[in-house]
């Protein structure tokens, strides 16, 4: 079908193309920026007095029919001065324009990659140049975008080789892909973490990153963000959260091969703000002294541990937490490795102390080398660049590495006249070693942050790992058992035997025929292709703590899992352009296309069960029980369009553009998979009818566009589960995700008004928005009441509502020959808001969590609200009970993970080859949930759990009463205890001390009754120095002009938090790329990095 | 024109490709269409997945009925259903795991058995122990919840099914126990043997199981209903009822996982050492100085001393005795009703008046004697222990209820909630209170799952309403008026 689709196409194309031959003579030509000599895009190039016109092409390359006798072409240019040119008997006229000061313009590329003028458009699009995600740059580029453009939030990852989470104007979907669609050259991009739903809930597994981020910063040009739905209409419903444009480097005419070399080397620490700060002052236990239950003061079992008749007093070893006796230098205690023969301490008891190195020593630094070459020619027919980058990152945990390959090609070629071919081709080879877990189970910030002994010395580990080779852990089940693990290994075994690994091989790219039918008409034809392979491989080996693992996520204490992931998205373009000065008042340009899209995805998910037979020996064959049933994906969506784009303009001025677009979605229930939608338009460039004023271009937009949306495949029919046999007994249930026969597309409308000004000679841009949109008749797998028999079903039904402000300033605040400062200010502001869910449910949970608290869509909350037990409020006040603690009430909103607003402060200082940069990145409001506070103060292991209270007194010391038995005459000078801040129950101010000396006293109990969850809800507001960088740009002369141009930086990255709420965390950090934000359960530290950069071009 | 042709060459492309569009949305890895057995198969499998696991985050029954004791996190074991959400998870099992496969075994039986080539009489012994089944579970749920949805519930296209009482939900269930068991012919075939994995197709084994049921409903409900039960004794005892410990409902479990016992994994796979023996128990047994003690649990390192975990609060795993051996195993057997309990409850049957084969006194032996046996206690240990003053039924210490229930919360050890269950009829005494609780703290019923207040939100405040107007563990469910 699809070839049959193809060859009509391409049957159209040849019709088309030998009908539009006849005509005079041809005027070839290129049009140049006069500062830079590169190609002038969108450049209207007109036979004067006449309606015979054209526009210059992404090179800046044209080509007009004009009459074989005289005649003088125009061109004209927004932000440019006009020129006029006698033809004269030349076939090739190059034009170099040069900046007007009274206008003010550029050219951006659009949806399909159709490059236009930004004043005829009707909406926002923000452009950012190489320099964004090149200079300070980060493993993964979109990184680089924080703070820098408004309306998008990026919440930067902290795990190694982790996702990035990337918003545009808000979340549209309950339950959907909210991140935008990544476009390259054309070539659609699968950003798709493929994270497991136990990783995004926050349990067992690994954060693979976004797929995006394969993406070479290094061959970025520029990218431009596509932030609505009126901009991204022609991309169809995928684009409904925006589109993050790439429009990558390429050749160029020039004489002789260029070649451009760059190098750079980062070194990256451990923000320690972003770490925890562990309590010195009691160590090991959980020990409750009125429980008493072992040992002479409830701390130490006593025991005659090696058979000598003598008792001796020991750490409790299988307690991962600091609620133990306080630490006492003169106490001899037989500690973990008392137990271990190799140790030297070895039947040795000694001073009961805190560890002299923390888990902060842990750490290592991270090592960046980022290596790249790019070679580029090309002449009056022909460009290329051919560029190949090899990037390395050694990570801050032991036995970390990310390796990635990226080579890539351009080329472009004309075959005649009127025929080009670009190809495009990129290869990425991307090999991880040792990423780490996220989330709580088996994550070592989860042990380092929830659940730790402040008396373990991780030297110390490391030391006995090195010597043993064992699994020679300080928490071993018990003294009599030292080496058998209970809850948590020794990290270095973790991080030397549990090793993940994966490979990622990935190639992209288009290949597009443009035929110049006439010098108004383009026609395009285009394949682009984007196809990866990846293997996914985790390991447990044998001697670990038993822990979810495998496909049945039993506790297996050794074992191997695979994942086979392939996906690959292929689309056929055939695109009709039109551009045409109708006369000297009326411009036209139209695009009329159809679009083929094809999506397959298949994965195979395998394990061991039971654990491994031969230790170190990775291989599903090596499985001690039969291996489970592997878990198969595979799917198909094709997607058909249609879409047409009219764009009117009327003097320069005044704009009106128009799209519609017809999907057909494979996806869909067959009689109900056909979708149309559309958008309106019109931009005003109201300087036009000023003169003299300060002002050099004003212009006021507006838009309305609606979008249609289809769904995954393969969710219109129901499927039956097959679960493992038990013996020769055949298993199926009944799936735990209904699917429906009935869904209907699902709808985005939304409306944008926004501003444009510039002025004082150019030196002032100022770019404002407002939008809103509703996204309704979602389709999302509901979560029933289990008495139905199945936990999802897919309907129709809810909207969501987002309204928002966004502003751009760009000031050069000091600009003459020598010196120019650049502030750029950056402003967004978004509120979300669930208008409803599918009829009678008023609450959709997004992801449930590890600490009885959850992420939801409530109606009439702005959407990912988090849920849990709440304090209960009296006059404002939360309620304390009777023994100090903190009431706690079901179910109620904790917190709202969405930022008030996010901005971003950019300073460029130049003088000369010299410029200074740094950016200031804030995000204001937003909450996010601490399962590392709510665990880690229950276990007493941050300084805050060993404070002091209001009278000078340990927490953990002993409440005591004036008189014993009578709270009514006071506390003792000397009582220990906390008073929580609140009133009691009958609204008098709370002056109950709480016990806060044992696990779960005084921050923890399990949220039931007591100690709600919103007690570790923190502000999530920060201000970051996310960038600085200093680039000295060598002259030219001072190699004698062997290079063409060469420049020395010296960038950081997150150098420093300059104002956080969330204690001992990153407030950006979480478990990745997703819907489920706001959540800290293991989180790993933020890395400050440093580095040099030197870039050579020939 | 060229437009149009082009427009009209693609939506031709389109009109032609409805059956390809229809054909790439198929799944192709998963069955679409599947015969009753395998799901037949599951639901029993999840029914004893769901009462017999020892998970902290489901089944906490072990913990509530004081067999056993936590070591270093006690929050389950001081009744935090929040937590974990224990009720939500326990919920899920029986209505998703369980309940739906079952119900759809029977959908499918009933649309596909002529063309499997079934007597109406092997469809009909299909279709009843599939019902049998059913009671089973939702008499556990009305037991653990007190309402709970039934007529509403099992069926996706209610989205939010209403629940009804526990009254109305066992009057209902024991219509249905009553049909499936006149429906049963024991001379037809039922299920294969392969796809039974509890007595292998045998439809007499399913109808003793179906009319112990019967009496055990009864029993549940003799405080309450005293004229239904006793009706329903005699009914059951008619029908026929367990006789030994072979007729047991029971399950073999395999060596390997995922087919282990589920205890295996909590207790070896796991690597864990979060239980041992509550003293509660191993103070029972102590003083009683019963045989058993040998099986439930290990002694201390000396070999002979046994000492239970304090309930409620943390113990040095080393310090206590564990669980005994024979629940390391992984083929450990799996079971959800068996003699010794049938013979307890006729001894209670006795005591309360209804009919009953033999005297309060002689079930009452009988139910111990069959505990004892199927735990491998040899006859003189058995005995002797009948003989000991503080067990014989004429000397033991308290009212009928005192003596019954002990000696019946003894027997049921691994089966937790059936001990806790016991526990609420009998209201023998001898339970701990963990500590800065009170003994009304100990739950007499599950609090609702807690994602019912966000999912089913409407049903649920009437739900609260039919129990009394409290969701907590203070309410009783109906039957438990005592």
């Amino acid at each position: 079908m699809k070839k049959l689709l193809l060859l009509g196409l391409t049957a159209v194309f040849m019709l088309v193309s030998s009908e539009l031959l006849a005509q005079d003579r041809v005027i070839n030509g290129r049009v140049t920026d006069s500062e830079d000599g590169t190609g002038l895009p969108g450049v209207n190039v007109v036979l004067q007095n006449t309606t015979n016109g054209t526009v210059t092409d992404t090179d800046g390359e044209y080509s007009l029919t004009v009459p074989t006798e005289g005649g003088t072409l125009v061109f004209t240019f927004v932000g440019m001065a006009t020129q006029e040119i006698a033809i004269g008997g030349r076939s090739e006229i190059n034009v170099s324009l040069s900046t007007d000061v009274e206008q003010l313009s550029e050219v951006v590329v659009t949806a399909l990659n159709i490059p236009r003028e930004k004043a005829s458009l009707g909406y926002s699009t923000q452009k950012i140049d190489n320099d964004a995600v090149t200079t300070a740059k980060d493993q993964n580029f979109i990184n680089s975008l924080s703070g820098k453009v408004s309306g998008v939030q990026v919440r930067t990852n902290s795990t190694f080789g982790g996702s990035t989470n990337i918003v545009i104007r808000g979340n549209k979907s309950v339950t959907g892909n909210n991140q935008p669609l990544f476009v390259v050259d054309g070539v659609p991009i699968d950003n798709s973490t493929g994270n497991s739903a136990q990783q995004r809930a926050g349990r067992y597994g690994y954060d693979y990153g976004n797929a995006a981020s394969d993406i070479n910063p290094e061959d970025i040009e520029s990218i431009n963000i596509l932030k609505g739905a009126a901009a991204s209409a022609l991309y169809g419903s995928r684009a409904a959260n925006g589109v993050v444009m790439i429009t990558t480097k390429k050749g160029e005419k020039r004489t002789g091969l260029g070649i451009s070399l760059s190098t750079g080397v980062e070194i990256g620490t451990i923000n320690k703000e972003t770490f925890v700060k562990y309590q010195d002052k009691y160590g090991s236990g959980y020990a409750r002294e009125s429980f008493g239950y072992y040992g002479p003061d409830g701390f130490f079992v006593d025991d005659d541990i090696f058979g000598t008749g003598q008792t001796g007093l020991v750490v409790p070893t299988l307690e991962d937490g600091s609620y133990g006796a306080p630490f006492d230098p003169n106490r001899n205690v037989y500690h973990w490795d008392s137990f271990v023969p190799e140790s030297p301490n070895y039947q040795r008891a000694y001073p009961w102390t805190a560890a002299k190195n923390t888990p902060v020593d842990f750490f290592e630094t991270q090592v960046t080398w980022n290596n790249s070459i790019a070679l580029t020619g090309g002449n009056d027919k022909n460009t290329f660049r051919l560029s190949y980058t090899n990037f390395d990152m050694k990570g801050t945990l032991p036995n970390q590495d990310l390796k990635r390959h990226n080579i890539s090609f351009n080329g472009s070629s004309a075959i005649n006249d009127k025929l080009t071919a670009d190809l495009s081709f990129n290869y990425v080879k991307l090999n991880t070693l040792g990423r780490p877990s996220t989330g709580y189970g088996d994550n070592q910030m989860a042990n380092f942050r929830q659940w730790w002994q402040t008396n373990v010395d991780i030297k110390s580990q490391q030391a006995i790992f090195e010597k043993t080779g064992r699994n020679v852990t300080w928490n071993g089940g018990d003294y009599y058992d030292p080496e058998t693990p209970i809850f948590w290994d020794n990290p270095y075994w973790t991080r030397y035997k549990n090793v993940q690994t994966d490979e990622r091989n990935r190639m992209f790219g288009n290949i597009a025929l443009n035929y110049k039918a006439t010098d108004w008409l383009n026609v395009m034809a285009r394949v682009t292709a984007d196809t990866y392979t990846e293997l996914r491989e985790e390991r447990r080996a044998v001697g670990s703590v038993p822990t979810e693992f495998g496909i049945n996520l039993a506790d297996e204490g050794s074992g191997y899992q695979r994942v086979n992931r392939d996906v690959s998205e292929y689309n056929y373009d055939l695109i009709f352009t039109a551009n045409k000065q109708l006369n000297t008042d009326l411009s036209l340009s139209a695009t009329l296309g159809g679009n083929i899209r094809r999506e397959n995805f298949a994965s195979i998910y395998s394990s061991t069960q039971g654990g491994l037979v031969i230790p170190n020996l990775y291989a599903l064959s090596n499985s001690v029980s039969s291996v489970p049933n592997p878990i198969e994906n595979e799917s198909t969506k094709e997607v058909y369009g249609v879409f047409a784009n009219l764009n009117l303009g009327l003097r320069s001025m005044l704009y009106l553009d128009l799209q519609a677009r017809n999907d057909i979605s494979s996806a869909l229930p067959v009689d109900k998979n056909s979708y149309f939608y559309h958008s309106e338009a019109l931009s005003f460039v109201f300087s036009e009818l000023m003169d003299g004023s300060a002002l050099d271009y004003g212009k006021i937009r507006v838009n309305y566009a609606e979008v249609g949306n289809d769904t995954g495949p393969q969710r219109t029919t129901n499927v039956y589960t097959k679960n493992d046999n038990f013996g020769s007994t055949v298993l199926f249930s009944y799936p735990s995700t209904v699917n429906n026969p009935n869904l209907l597309s699902e709808k985005l409308t939304s409306i944008e008004a926004g501003l444009e000004l510039a002025g004082i000679d150019g030196r002032l841009t100022f770019d404002f928005s407002a939008y809103k949109t509703i996204s309704s008749n979602q389709i999302l797998a509901v979560e029933l009441s289990k008495a139905t028999g199945t936990s999802f079903k897919w309907l129709n039904g809810g909207e969501i509502e987002n309204k928002g402000l966004e502003a751009s300033l760009g000031f050069d605040v000091i600009k003459n020959s020598d010196f120019i400062w650049n502030a750029t200010v950056n402003w967004s502001k978004n509120i979300s808001n669930v208008n409803s869910l599918p009829e009678g449910i008023d609450n959709y949970q997004i992801n449930s969590f590890q600490g009885g608290v959850s992420l939801n869509a409530t109606v009439g909350q702005p959407y990912g609200v988090l849920r849990g037990t709440g304090y209960q409020y009296l006059n404002g006040q939360p309620v304390i009970n009777a023994s100090g603690y903190p009431v706690a009430i079901a179910d109620q909103v904790v917190g709202n993970p969405n930022p008030d607003w996010n901005g971003g402060f950019q300073n460029t200082f130049s003088y000369k080859g010299l410029a200074l940069g740094f950016l200031i990145d804030v995000s204001r409001g937003g909450d996010v949930y601490s399962l590392d506070m709510h665990y880690g103060q229950g276990t007493g292991i941050p300084e805050e759990t060993a404070a002091l209270n209001d009278l000078g007194n340990p927490i953990r010391d002993a409440v005591v009463l004036v008189t014993p038995g009578d709270p009514t005459q006071g506390y003792a000078e000397n009582s220990g205890g906390i008073i929580f801040e609140g009133v009691q129950a009958d609204g008098s101010v709370n002056t109950v001390r709480a016990r806060a000396d044992f696990y779960g006293g005084a921050y923890y109990w399990g949220n039931a009754t007591r100690q709600p969850s919103q007690m570790t809800v923190y502000d999530a507001s920060y201000v970051k120095l996310r960038e600085a960088s200093l680039t000295y740009r060598l002259p030219n002369t001072l190699f004698g002009n062997v290079f063409q141009n060469a420049s020395i930086s010296v960038v950081g990255r997150n150098l420093w938090i300059i104002h956080k709420n969330v204690p001992h965390s990153d407030p950006e950090a979480g478990l990745g790329a997703g819907n489920g934000q706001g959540y800290l359960s293991g989180t790993y530290p933020a890395i400050k990095t440093i580095g040099f950069k030197l870039n050579l071009g020939f | 024109m060229r437009k149009i042709i082009l427009t009209l060459i693609i939506i031709s492309v389109f009109l032609s490709c409805d059956d390809r569009l229809e054909d790439l949305n198929r799944p192709t890895k998963a069955a679409v269409e599947v015969p009753a057995e395998p799901l037949f198969a599951n639901g029993v499998n999840e029914m004893y997945y769901m009462m017999n696991n020892s998970n902290t985050n489901i089944n906490v029954f072990r913990l509530y009925a004081q067999y056993w004791a936590q070591t270093t996190y006690p929050d389950e074991s001081q009744y935090n259903m929040v937590g974990r959400r224990n009720p939500d998870n326990f919920w899920r099992g029986a209505y998703r795991d369980a309940l739906k496969d079952l119900d759809e075994a029977r959908k499918i039986t009933l649309a596909t058995w002529e063309n499997l080539g079934l007597t109406a009489a092997e469809r009909d012994n299909r279709l009843a122990i599939i019902d049998v089944n059913k009671v089973y579970i939702f008499a556990s749920l009305v037991d653990a919840f007190g309402a709970i949805p039934y007529q509403e519930a099992l069926d996706p296209e209610v989205l939010q099914p209403s629940y009804e009482s526990g009254a109305a939900v066992y009057d209902q269930i024991i219509v249905l126990l009553d049909d499936a068991i006149t429906k049963m012919d024991p001379a037809a075939d039922s299920w294969p043997a392969g796809q039974d994995p509890v007595y292998e197709g045998d439809t007499q084994g399913w109808l003793k199981f179906a009319n112990s049921l019967k009496l055990k409903l009864a029993i549940n409900i003799s405080d309450v209903q005293a004229s239904k039960a006793a009706t329903m004794v005699s009914q059951a005892i008619a029908g026929g009822i367990f006789e030994d410990n072979a007729d047991n409902a029971a399950i073999t479990y395999l060596d390997a996982f995922p087919n282990t016992h589920p205890i295996h994994e909590d207790l070896v796979q796991s690597g864990r050492a979060d239980f041992v023996v509550a003293n509660t128990l191993i103070d029972k047994l102590n003083a009683l100085s019963d045989p058993r003690i040998a099986v439930f649990a290990e002694p201390l390192a000396d070999g002979v001393t046994y000492e239970g975990g304090v309930y409620g609060t943390n113990n040095t795993y080393a310090q206590k005795s564990h669980i005994g051996a024979i629940f390391h195993e992984p083929t450990l057997e799996g079971l959800i009703l068996d003699y010794a309990e049938v013979e307890f409850m006729l001894a209670e049957a006795a005591e309360k008046g209804f009919s009953s084969p033999m005297s309060a006194e002689e079930h009452y032996d009988q139910g111990i004697r069959a505990s004892m046996e199927y735990w491998g206690v040899d006859d003189a240990d058995i005995d002797d222990y009948l003989a000991n003053p503080g067990v014989a039924y004429t000397t033991a210490p308290g009212s009928f209820k005192q003596k019954i229930g002990t000696q019946h919360w003894i027997a049921l050890y691994n089966r937790g909630f059936e001990g806790w269950t016991v526990w609420r009829r009998l209201d023998f005494t001898g339970f701990n209170v963990p500590p800065l609780l009170s003994y009304s703290d100990i739950p007499n019923r599950f609090i609702f799952p807690i994602e019912e207040a966000t999912l089913n939100k409407n049903n649920l405040t009437e739900a609260i309403q039919m129990i009394g107007g409290s969701d907590n563990v203070q309410t009783k469910v109906f039957w438990d008026i005592n």
